[in-house]
């Protein structure tokens, strides 16, 4: 596991802001590498449930993670106006590309690393190590996800890592969202 | 004798063990090389007052390593024996128009190697 | 002597190895001079290095094999089926001399293939031989008698440019006996003409010495051809000591000019105590004039080998960087791609002169892929070759008897894959052999043959390779590995755990069965490493082991940088590739025949096909009344059918890793992007009949 957390105090990074189903994350754009229309998937019959399908991203084939269901969220049927997060992860010591489904993404904004607070392990709905902090930017409380973490394990395992901190039962909701 | 650098080519490892094993026992200072083109990277300015080569070697054989070395002035003149299992005179010539002192004819004893370079270093 | 001997076993099974290889290309392509000329060389270096390690017997056998490729060589011996045949035979009585040249077995093995040599081979034929080597004379040395020679030496003028020291040669002849020279300068020109890198001076010698004239000759055996050199016995007696002679000879100036003739008035009026004989001079030994020293110019390169090099500019093969192979088939790839666009472009235009031309491009792309992605592939064998040393050297060494047998060696895998499939499979055999191989007491005593076997069998699957490597050893113990995940924290107690899940542990970076470290696999390391070896070639390996009956590891390969040709379909709204090889035919079908079908089994030209509907499996919703269609592939011997939606057409597919989350399905062996920027998967048909029918 890589220590990220230990930052010097007057550091300022660039983050990524992106919305979920009405919540709002961000992202450190050291992971980003594009950001592109959603707009056809390759789905995968019998492939693990996280993943939404592959797309075609530069002549390369990427998969596509349903970050809805990643995140315990209802899940989303309609993606026509989605975007996809390209981001570059390590996962096994090795670099690896994908994809990430959110409804829309319009900023990036720097934050001063001292200006992270600390996202509380307890009464929250994460697991905390996901979570690389909280910021308050603009009257939102903006979580910092940690996309290592997040999805590095995802390489590794059949089924995606369970992050939702209260077991919630994260099978198929067929409420849609907006 | 002591003290003397003698250079050995030749692409056979077994054959490079044996000779270094005997021509050190003999008390001489041994380099090894596993074909010409190595074998040139020996002739940088240190002393070698001997190179004995085979002749069939991949990438750059006997013969043209012996021209190449009668080219570098420091070298021009020291003894050069080549190996040979040939006993046919057609490849002698050739080594020897070269620029090569005289051959060992494979397979040698340990008493006629030391004898023949003997005779081309004392 | 003995590690050096070992030295040598070692590379002449190396010889013998590129022997091999060289013979395999030979059965395909029978004129190839290069791999003959490789297996002269071969015979060749065995020949001269053998005997130098005193392996007579192979060093006379190889003397033989040398003329009859050296008859191959020259067109007089076709490179048949015959003689490869013959030389596989004479390479298995070569490592058997190697091995113990003194068996019984073997030296009657000898004598037939000589036999045969003779017979088949030779018949009628007159073959010029290379010369059988020497073997070593120790020289008798003639004990006795000092006789006196007189030697006329006139070196050639430029024998200091070939390295020789005509003094080292005076030197040389001193040590023999006595010794007088007379140094001639006559030769010296003016200072004018004088070439400091010449030899003017020439010597008279008189030598009294027990030695013959054959080590006289030796002395100046680098120089007799180009210099002048008379040998002369001019005495029965040792000249040199005798009183008379000596106070004649030292009375002599140092440059005197001293002739036979001149020697014998001398030495006429000598007496000796017992024969006072002297012998007849022989005749003049060297009546013509020394030639003109030849200009032996430094710089004539062109002079010996012309035709020399023009035949190896004939067969010469190219070598070439892997990279470039590398980046030609990336280029290659995206000429495919475009033209998948093209044809995309040119269905939805009805221009005919643009379909044609799209036409012409697919062929010729076809034609470039199929070239490129040939020149990369090797046959397994090149990898294969090498390991039967190994475990010919390492059974020995473990006093094991182990047979390695290869099947499907020809399966031709990608280059750099070759190349990264050395360690892995290497570890694999060492742990076979270290572990898995029980010693032959062990053997006889489970009722087994004494001899081991390990098995390496590849073959294509579908669009993999799979390489499987099998011992009859003694297996693990289930019981055992679970004590170990437990003891090192795989496991915890009372944790349950399948077998398969088991054995998987063994890929796991610090488990190891092994009791104590032994050399050869040191101990369970590199299991992981071998695991991520396979997968950084995007292939799997897996792990069957049975206790006393032996241990399988299979790995399958994909055909990685693959651009395969397809068939492209289409289930539901998705679109699919299917290996061209796999399929065998297409029939349509209709949605009455399926549900007439019992048991996913259709009848069709009165074959029963067992089939998948993969418009079901792939949970499509099957909305269109269109008519459906059967793919049927091959499915190792039998036929099995899948029921699609349509079907698009051929689809040449450039081959996409899925990426490493995608991989964990098992029916999807890539992926590839269409002409219209589209990605379809490529199926795995065997993969997907085992996920659906058979299980």
């Amino acid at each position: 596991m890589e220590k990220e957390a230990v930052e010097t105090v007057e550091r300022k990074q660039h983050y990524i802001l992106f919305y979920l189903a009405g919540e709002i994350f961000a992202i450190n754009v050291k992971y980003v590498l594009r950001v592109l229309e959603a707009t056809t998937f390759t789905k995968i019959p019998k492939g693990p449930s996280f993943l939404k399908g592959v797309v075609n991203f530069n002549g390369s084939v990427l998969p596509v993670v349903d970050t809805y269901l990643k995140l315990g969220m209802p899940a989303k049927k309609d993606f026509r106006k989605s975007l996809i997060l390209v981001l570059n992860i390590t996962a096994e010591e090795k670099n690896v590309n994908l994809g990430i489904l959110v409804d829309d993404s319009d900023d990036v904004f720097e934050v001063k690393d001292s200006d992270i607070k600390p996202y509380p392990a307890t009464g929250s709905k994460y697991k905390v190590e996901y979570v690389d902090g909280v910021i308050e930017r603009k009257g939102n409380f903006i979580l910092i996800l940690n996309p290592q973490k997040l999805f590095a394990t995802e390489a590794g395992t059949e089924i995606g890592n369970n992050i939702l901190l209260d077991k919630e039962n994260q099978t198929e909701q067929d409420d849609q969202t907006e | 004798m002591q003290n003397k650098t003698i250079l050995f080519v030749d692409d056979s490892p077994s054959i490079r063990t044996l000779v270094r094993m005997i021509l050190e026992e003999a008390g001489y200072h041994v380099l090894i090389s596993e074909d010409g083109q190595d074998a040139l990277q020996h002739f940088n300015g240190k002393t070698i007052n001997l190179l004995i080569t085979d002749l069939h070697m991949p990438r750059m054989n006997g013969i043209e390593l012996i021209k190449a070395i009668r080219k570098l002035s420091k070298y021009r003149y020291i003894p050069i024996l080549f190996l040979t299992t040939e006993t046919k005179s057609e490849m002698k010539n050739e080594a020897k128009a070269a620029g090569a002192t005289g051959w060992i004819t494979k397979p040698f004893d340990k008493e006629n190697f030391i004898k023949t370079i003997n005779k081309v270093i004392r | 002597m003995d590690d050096l001997s070992a030295s040598f076993v070692n590379e002449a099974n190396e010889l013998l190895e590129s022997l091999e290889e060289a013979l395999l290309k030979l059965e395909n392509h029978p004129d190839d001079q290069e791999e003959i000329n490789t297996a002269f060389r071969v015979m060749h270096s065995l020949k001269g290095t053998g005997a130098m390690f005193g392996f007579e017997e192979l060093s006379s056998f190889t003397h033989e094999m040398e003329s009859l490729y050296d008859l191959v060589r020259t067109g007089k011996q076709k490179a048949d089926k015959n003689l490869i045949d013959f030389t596989f035979k004479s390479i298995d009585l070569i490592r058997r001399l190697l091995d113990n040249p003194k068996d019984e077995e073997t030296q009657t093995m000898e004598k037939e293939l000589l036999n045969e040599i003779k017979t088949k081979f030779s018949a009628g034929e007159t073959r010029e031989k290379p010369e059988p080597l020497p073997v070593h004379k120790t020289k008798e040395k003639k004990k006795g008698n000092q006789v006196t020679w007189y030697i006329r030496f006139e070196p050639h003028r430029d024998i200091l440019k070939n390295g020789t020291r005509p003094l080292y040669l005076l030197d040389e002849l001193a040590d023999a006996g006595g010794i007088k020279t007379f140094l001639h300068t006559d030769n010296i020109p003016d200072f004018k003409h004088l070439n400091v890198e010449n030899t003017y001076v020439y010597w008279d010698i008189l030598l009294s010495s027990d030695k013959d004239e054959n080590f006289l000759r030796d002395v100046f055996i680098f120089v007799e051809d180009e210099s002048r050199i008379e040998i002369e016995k001019i005495s029965e007696h040792n000249l040199l000591s005798h009183p008379e002679f000596e106070k004649q000879i030292t009375s002599l100036g140092l440059h005197e000019n001293i002739t036979p003739e001149k020697l014998q008035q001398l030495t006429a009026v000598l007496s000796f105590p017992e024969k006072t004989e002297v012998e007849e001079p022989e005749e003049e030994i060297t009546g013509e004039q020394p030639e003109p020293p030849k200009e032996v110019k430094q710089d004539q390169e062109e002079v010996p080998d012309k035709e020399d090099v023009q035949k190896r500019i004939l067969h010469e093969t190219v070598r070439v960087p892997s990279a470039k192979l590398d980046e030609l088939l990336d280029i290659i790839s995206e000429v495919v791609t475009t033209q998948a666009r093209l044809g995309h472009y040119s269905r939805h235009h009805e221009d005919p002169e643009l379909q044609d031309i799209t036409e012409d491009y697919e062929k010729l792309s076809r034609q470039l892929r199929e070239n490129a992605l040939g020149m990369r592939l090797i046959p397994i064998y090149t990898i294969l070759i090498r390991f039967k040393r190994l475990v010919h050297d390492l059974s020995r060494e473990m006093n094991k008897e182990i047979r390695l047998k290869t099947t499907g060696t020809e399966t031709e895998l990608d280059k750099s894959m070759i190349e990264k499939l050395y360690d892995p499979l290497m570890h694999i055999l060492r742990n076979s052999i270290d572990h898995g191989i029980e010693p032959p007491e062990e053997r006889k005593k489970a009722g087994k043959p004494v001899q081991g076997l390990i098995h390496i069998g590849t073959s294509y699957q579908g669009a993999f390779v799979q390489i499987k490597i099998s011992d009859d050893g003694r297996g693990m113990d289930e019981k055992e590995l679970k004590k170990v995940a437990m003891e090192k924290g795989f496991i915890q107690p009372g944790m349950e755990i399948s077998s398969k899940e088991l054995l998987q542990l063994i890929f796991r970076p610090g488990f190891s069965t092994s009791k104590k470290v032994s050399k050869i696999s040191g101990r369970g390391v590199g299991m992981d490493v071998v695991k991520k070896n396979i997968e950084d070639l995007r292939g799997s390996i897996e792990l069957e082991t049975e206790k006393g009956k032996g241990t399988t590891v299979k790995i399958l390969l994909p055909l990685t940088l693959s651009i395969i040709d397809g068939l492209l379909i289409h289930v539901g709204n998705n679109r699919y590739i299917l290996p061209m090889n796999n399929v065998k035919q297409v029939f349509p079908v209709t949605r009455k025949e399926l549900k007439k079908s019992f048991n996913n089994v259709i009848s069709k030209d009165n074959h029963q096909i067992p089939f998948v509907n993969l418009i079901k499996e792939f949970e499509e919703k099957d909305t269109s009344q269109k008519e459906l269609y059967l793919i049927v592939v091959d499915y190792g011997k039998k036929e099995m059918g899948f029921v699609i939606n349509s079907v698009e057409g051929k689809y040449q597919a450039v081959i996409k890793p899925l990426s490493r989350l995608a991989q964990k399905q098992e029916i999807f062996s890539g992926a590839s992007v269409l002409g219209d920027g589209e990605v379809a998967l490529v199926i795995d048909t065997n993969k997907m009949i085992d996920k659906f029918i058979n299980t």
